[in-house]
C-alpha cells in the first residue's frame, strides 16, 4: 500500500520568483500593466549627468601635473554609473616626400570626395564593465567598444580638421622669459616667418568608459556618456621650440643610405586650451526598446468566468532594465537619433516577438523625445 | 609574433602620449606638507554597486586645501565558490585600479595590493569561509594629492576604510573594525582599539621623522578618528 501522493502548491515571494522564473515573473507584471522595475511600459529611467571635474583644462593649473584627461562625464541612470574620461595622444601626419605635388594633391582631393568616412576622426574607446572578475575583456565589452568606435566615425561627429594640432613656436626672449606664438595669433605681433613647419600633427582621442552596477543593455548609456564628454572636451595647444624649427640631423642607417630626420620635441601648452569642434548637428543620443509577446497563460484573473478581453498581444518596452527584462525580451531595437528626427543608427534584433511597424513607429517617436530631453540636460549643465 | 592587443581598440600605433610643458613654478614640494589628520571631511555611501555583494564609496576632501581629494569605490565579491582543490580557508584577492588618471606604476599598484591583502588576511575571519574566494576590487576614481602630486601613502588609509565598509556591507565576518592612520608618510593599521597593529607602511625617509613611538601615537589618534567616523555612519544608517 502506497501513501496517496499529495501535491501541494508552492508559492514564492516576488523577488524569489523573479530569480527562478524570470519569464513568468515578467509576464505576471506585464499583465498588471507594470514592469518588474515598476516603471510603465514606455517610461525611461531618469538620467543625471555631471562633468566630474577631473579634466585638466577645467581644473586649470592646480590640477595634477600628470593629468592628461581632456574631457570627462559621469552619467547615472538608475543604479548604473558610467564614468567616461577622454585622453589624447598625438600622431604625425604623413606628408608627401617631395614638396607640393599638384597631381597628387588633386588625386587626393578626388578620393576624399568619394570617401565620406575619411573626413571624420575617430575616438578609440575601451569599455570596462565591472563584474568582479579579472582577465581579458568580455565579449560584451569588445562589442560595445567596437560599436561605439564605428558609430563615432559613421555619424561624422568629429571632423578631421578639428583634430589638427595648432602648433606654435616658443621663442626665448633676451631676458630669459619665453613666449609662445601661434600662427593666426594677431596679438603677439610675431611675424609668421618662423612658421615654416612642414610637419603636421593630429590629435588621437581615447575614451575610457567604466561601468559600475551593470543592470541591462549598456550601449546607449555608454554612447550618451561619450557624447556628453566629447562636448566638454578641450584640446591643448602645442608648440615646438624655436631652435628646433629648422633642425636637421643627418642619420646614416646601416651605412647604406643617409636620410634626414628632423626631430621635434612637441609639447602641449599647460594653460592654452581650445574646445574640440564637433559637428553638433550630427550628435545623437541613444535609447533602446524591446518588444515582448504577452502570454495569455500568465494572466492573473480575478475570477474564472471573467471574459477574455481584447487586448494587445505584444507590448513595446522602453529602456530595458534588470535581469528579467534582459533575458526574456529577445526582440530589441536600438536607436541613435538627434532631437529633430535625424537617425544616426538603427538596429533591430528580432528574436521571438515580432517587431511590427507600429512598434517601430512608436519607438522612433519615443527615441526622438528622449533625445530632445537628453540634449536639454547637456545645456543645463 | 604580433603582440598587439586585438581585444581592445587601441588606435594608431605611432601615436605618442601628450606631453605637457611644466607650468611655471607654482608647484610646491608635497612631502614637506604634513597632512593634518582630522581636518578632512568624509562622505560614505554603502551598496552603490548593486551587482557586488558589498560595496562602499568614499569621498575624502580636505576643506583647508580644497584641491586635495580622494574618490574611491570598493566592491566585494564573495564569498563565492572556488574551483580546484579543497582549501580550509577562504582565498583573498585585492585588485586596485585607477579609473581615470593613471598616476601609479604597475609596481606601486602591486605593492599596494600586497600590503592591503596582508592587512585583510589578518582581519577577515577566513576560517569561516572554506572552499571560497573573496575578491575585493578597489577603484580609485579620482585622486588629487597635495599640490597636485600623487603619493601612495595618502590613499592607503582611505583604501583600508573603504574595504572595511564594503566588507561590512557584504556581511563578511571580520575580527574587528580595521582602520588606519597616517603621519608624515607612515601608515599604520590597527585593530582592537589601537592595541594591535596589523599593517605598517613606511616610505624611505622614516628615520627622519623622529621617534617611533611618536609616529605610532599620531597614527593611532588618526586611526581612532577614522574608525569612529565609520562606526558612527554604520550605527546611524543601520
Amino acid at each position: 500500500m502506497s501513501e496517496p501522493l499529495e501535491v501541494r502548491p508552492v508559492s514564492f515571494p516576488a523577488e524569489i520568483l523573479a530569480r527562478i522564473a524570470p519569464d513568468l515573473s515578467i509576464q505576471r507584471h506585464l499583465w498588471l500593466g507594470l514592469r518588474p522595475c515598476l516603471r510603465s511600459f514606455t517610461e525611461f529611467r531618469d538620467v543625471s549627468i555631471s562633468e566630474g571635474g577631473i579634466s585638466r583644462p577645467l581644473r586649470s593649473v592646480t590640477g595634477a601635473t600628470e593629468n592628461d584627461i581632456l574631457g570627462s562625464n559621469v552619467l547615472k541612470s538608475g543604479s548604473t554609473i558610467v564614468i567616461t574620461s577622454i585622453t589624447g595622444g598625438m600622431v604625425e601626419e604623413t606628408q608627401p616626400a617631395t614638396g607640393f605635388d599638384e597631381g597628387e594633391q588633386e588625386l587626393r582631393q578626388m578620393s576624399l570626395a568619394s570617401d565620406r568616412l575619411a573626413k571624420y576622426g575617430a575616438v578609440y574607446p575601451v569599455v570596462e564593465v565591472e563584474r568582479g572578475r579579472l582577465g581579458a575583456p568580455t565579449d560584451e565589452e569588445m562589442i560595445l567598444s567596437q560599436r561605439i568606435h564605428d558609430n563615432i566615425i559613421s555619424s561624422g561627429i568629429i571632423p578631421k580638421e578639428s583634430l589638427k594640432v595648432p602648433v606654435g613656436v616658443r621663442s626665448r626672449n633676451e631676458d630669459g622669459t619665453s613666449e609662445i606664438f601661434y600662427s593666426g595669433d594677431e596679438t603677439g605681433g610675431a611675424d609668421t616667418r618662423n612658421f615654416n613647419l612642414k610637419r603636421q600633427w593630429s590629435f588621437v582621442l581615447y575614451a575610457k568608459i567604466q561601468v559600475f552596477s551593470r543592470d541591462g543593455p549598456l550601449f546607449e548609456m555608454c554612447w550618451n556618456s561619450l557624447m556628453y564628454a566629447l562636448q566638454r572636451t578641450l584640446l591643448p595647444c602645442a608648440f615646438v621650440d624655436e631652435r628646433t624649427t629648422d633642425l636637421k640631423i643627418p642619420v646614416r642607417v646601416r651605412g647604406r643610405s643617409a636620410t634626414i630626420r628632423e626631430t621635434y620635441d612637441i609639447q602641449c601648452d599647460p594653460t592654452e586650451f581650445k574646445p574640440l569642434k564637433l559637428n553638433l548637428g550630427n550628435i545623437s543620443y541613444g535609447s533602446n526598446f524591446g518588444v515582448i509577446d504577452l502570454d495569455p497563460e500568465a494572466q492573473v484573473r480575478q475570477t474564472d468566468n471573467e471574459m477574455e478581453v481584447d487586448s494587445p498581444t505584444s507590448v513595446l518596452i522602453a529602456d530595458l532594465q534588470g535581469e528579467a527584462e534582459e533575458t526574456s525580451i529577445k526582440s530589441t531595437l536600438s536607436i541613435l537619433t538627434d532631437g529633430n528626427g535625424k537617425l544616426k543608427h538603427l538596429s533591430f534584433v528580432g528574436g521571438g516577438a515580432k517587431i511590427d511597424t507600429d512598434a517601430i513607429r512608436k519607438s522612433l517617436s519615443l527615441s526622438r523625445e528622449r533625445a530632445l530631453d537628453l540634449k536639454s540636460r547637456k545645456e543645463a549643465t | 609574433m604580433n603582440v598587439a592587443d586585438r581585444r581592445r581598440i587601441l588606435g594608431p600605433l605611432n601615436a605618442k602620449p601628450l606631453q605637457f610643458a611644466s607650468a611655471d613654478g607654482n608647484l610646491q614640494d608635497a612631502h614637506l606638507q604634513e597632512t593634518q589628520s582630522g581636518d578632512e571631511t568624509l562622505y560614505i555611501q554603502q551598496g552603490i554597486v548593486t551587482n557586488a555583494n558589498g560595496s562602499a564609496y568614499l569621498e575624502i576632501a580636505s576643506p583647508t586645501k580644497n584641491d586635495q581629494h580622494i574618490l574611491l569605490l570598493a566592491s566585494v565579491y564573495g564569498p563565492r565558490p572556488t574551483r580546484g582543490t579543497f582549501s580550509a580557508r577562504a582565498a583573498l584577492s585585492i585588485q586596485f585600479k585607477e579609473n581615470t588618471l593613471e598616476q601609479f606604476t604597475a609596481g606601486e599598484v602591486k605593492e599596494l595590493c600586497n600590503f592591503l591583502a596582508s592587512v585583510f588576511r589578518a582581519v577577515i575571519n577566513l576560517n569561516r569561509y572554506p572552499k571560497s574566494g573573496i575578491d575585493i576590487f578597489l577603484n580609485l576614481i579620482q585622486y588629487v594629492g597635495p599640490s597636485g602630486t600623487s603619493s601612495l601613502e595618502a590613499i592607503i588609509p582611505a583604501c583600508i576604510n573603504a574595504i572595511m565598509l564594503a566588507l561590512i556591507d557584504a556581511g563578511i565576518e571580520t575580527l574587528d573594525t580595521v582602520s588606519a592612520g597616517s603621519y608624515k608618510g607612515t601608515v599604520i593599521s590597527f585593530i582592537r582599539n589601537g592595541d594591535e597593529i596589523v599593517g605598517f607602511w613606511a616610505d624611505n625617509d622614516f628615520d627622519n621623522n623622529g621617534s617611533y613611538a611618536v609616529t605610532v601615537d599620531k597614527c593611532r589618534r588618526h586611526y581612532i578618528q577614522n574608525r569612529n567616523a565609520m562606526l558612527d555612519y554604520i550605527v546611524k544608517t543601520k
